[in-house]
């Protein structure tokens, strides 16, 4: 049986698409032809029909309010800015932080979905490849991308945050860090302990959420924060 | 006499310290000014420094009243650095906004308060950096968003998100068909009384409290603080607390059955009730352990998910 070379049409075929719907489909006709005497395919799609049923029952994921609320305010802002915000936002460039961000946690999203959609890997049979290092958390390395990249926007647009809500970040940035510590070091103990890599995964997620806020709060305050010299420097004084 | 001079010097120093580098000038302004909103309008608030107070009462009127306040040594400073503070009102489509713009919002040192009366069923999108958010008696949607400060939202229909970074959360008798979200960095989540249909309340060191909540999803979740819930569960209601160093404790009346999964990786797992191993009917104890609880209470309707890295699970019996 040539199983795999139907593999790209098994997608289509679960979302109910027909060789009859298409002009009679060459390729569609021929795999209805071989799924009708394919026991595995017969399988994987069952598999995958009962995936796709019992996901459209799950809640739907509605993103945050608050990040619309920030599209919607950001667009309209600019047009209120007076005109030396407008100025002043090109060169300060929040757009180009907060866009940065957002693709980060989009390559984030992506990779998590590349994750899920490749095929486990073979077990290694390879006694040598064992070691005492705990299991790699599988998604850990696309958080660590996500967060390398964010923390690299928090320092470089920090300034732009008053000190007191900058120590408050800085300090509950601390606390996930241990969290993070801490979860790993009971993968350490306990290599396949699910609720130590829950927890890590828990902690890494909610370090990338902080730092987009970070970020975004960065963009919102540094827009106006390096205004030049104006009356009110002097009067400042 | 050595007393005595050591007595001296240290009233020399606190007097000192606690004289101001220079006697501070306040001046005031006051700020007036009543749009219309139409049925179902948006009121949008954008201030920089100062406290929002914003109440839903009959009528169609907005009535914005502000009072901008600067305070420096010298006050023709401060009587010019006022004038700097405008507060702009535009109507438009059904929408009133409010802009406070100040130059350099990040260090001015002024502030506008502002006590707005907007018609009961306007959505509200509330935005501050420095200070509280108050709203009351909104049955429009309500979204706040403020960095250092707090906000409470009472008597609110259509809660959306409340968000803030370094202050406390506080909810009483709310409601909401759509999804609600409240999330601080290190500030306390309390909520007193809220009926809606999926729920997410976030912190990062701070404590969240829940109080007789009618929610068929619930999401809690913390780093380092502590998580409880009191009160009863919805039918097929579906409820995650998730805290690493924190402790969970749900105190419930036991009307509704659920089954429970509770985990705790170094902490205690206790519970007052007795489980069965699965759904009605099932035979057998739950599984329970010094760190695990599996199992089924009454018609396990409603689904308790407990997760804590470090911290103790308890589950009591109202």
């Amino acid at each position: 049986m040539n199983c795999q070379l139907y593999d790209d049409l098994l997608d289509d075929y679960v979302d109910g698409v027909r060789a009859a719907d298409y002009g009679n489909d060459a390729r569609m006709a021929a795999f209805e032809r071989h799924l009708a005497q394919c026991a595995q395919c017969q399988a994987v799609v069952a598999d995958l029909t009962s995936i796709r049923i019992v996901a459209s029952t799950l809640d739907r994921q509605i993103p945050p309010p608050r990040l619309w609320a920030k599209i919607a305010s950001s667009l309209d802002e600019r047009q209120r800015q007076p005109w030396w915000q407008r100025q002043l936002g090109g060169a300060l460039s929040p757009w180009v932080a907060g866009a940065v961000a957002a693709s980060i946690a989009l390559l984030l999203v992506a990779g998590l979905w590349q994750q899920w959609k490749q095929p486990a890997p073979e077990p290694q049979q390879d006694i040598s490849a064992l070691s005492s290092e705990p299991a790699a958390v599988p998604a850990e390395q696309h958080y660590e991308q996500a967060i390398a990249g964010l923390q690299q926007l928090a320092d470089a647009h920090n300034a732009a945050l008053d000190p007191a809500t900058r120590a408050v970040l800085t300090q509950n940035l601390a606390v996930i860090d241990r969290a993070i510590n801490e979860s790993r070091e009971a993968l350490v103990q306990e290599p396949a302990s699910t609720l130590a890599q829950e927890s890590l995964l828990d902690a890494l997620e909610t370090k990338v959420a902080l730092l987009q806020d970070t970020v975004a709060l960065a963009s919102d305050t540094g827009a106006v924060a390096d205004e030049p010299a104006d009356a009110a420097r002097e009067l400042n004084q | 006499m050595r007393h005595v001079v050591r007595l001296l010097l240290a009233g020399l120093v606190i007097a000192t310290t606690s004289l101001p580098a220079a006697a501070q000038n306040e001046v005031s302004e006051r700020f007036s000014k009543t749009a219309h909103l139409d049925q179902n309008g948006t009121f949008d608030l954008t201030n920089v420094i100062g406290d929002i107070v914003i109440t839903g009462a009959a009528g169609r009127d907005v009535m914005i009243e502000a009072v901008k306040r600067v305070q420096r040594p010298n006050p023709r400073v401060a009587r010019t650095l006022l004038q700097m503070i405008d507060i702009q009102v535009t109507e438009q489509a059904n929408r009133v906004e409010v802009r406070t713009i100040v130059p350099r919002p990040r260090n001015f040192p002024g502030s506008v308060d502002f006590t707005v009366t907007v018609p009961e069923d306007a959505s509200v999108i509330v935005k501050t950096i420095t200070g509280s958010i108050r709203a009351s008696n909104i049955k429009g949607e309500l979204r706040a968003d403020v960095v250092a400060g707090s906000v409470s939202a009472a008597g609110v229909r259509k809660l959306s998100s409340l968000k803030c970074v370094t202050g406390d959360i506080e909810i009483s008798d709310a409601g909401a068909d759509d999804p609600v979200t409240a999330s601080t960095v290190s500030g306390n989540v309390l909520v007193r009384g809220l009926r809606a249909r999926t729920v997410q309340l976030t912190s990062v060191s701070g404590n969240i409290h829940i109080e007789d909540a009618q929610v068929e999803r619930l999401m809690v979740k913390t780093v380092q603080g502590n998580l409880d819930y009191a009160g009863d569960l919805a039918r097929s209601g579906r409820y995650e607390f998730n805290s690493h160093s924190g402790d969970i404790r749900l105190v419930l009346s036991g009307n509704t059955g659920f089954e429970v999964l509770a985990n705790t990786f170094s902490g205690m797992v206790r519970s007052d009730f007795t489980f069965n191993r699965g759904r009605a009917g099932a035979e057998g104890a739950g599984i329970q352990g010094p760190r695990t609880l599996r199992g089924a209470f009454g018609d396990a309707s409603a689904m308790v998910a407990l997760r804590a890295f470090s911290g103790n699970i308890s589950l009591a019996r109202r």
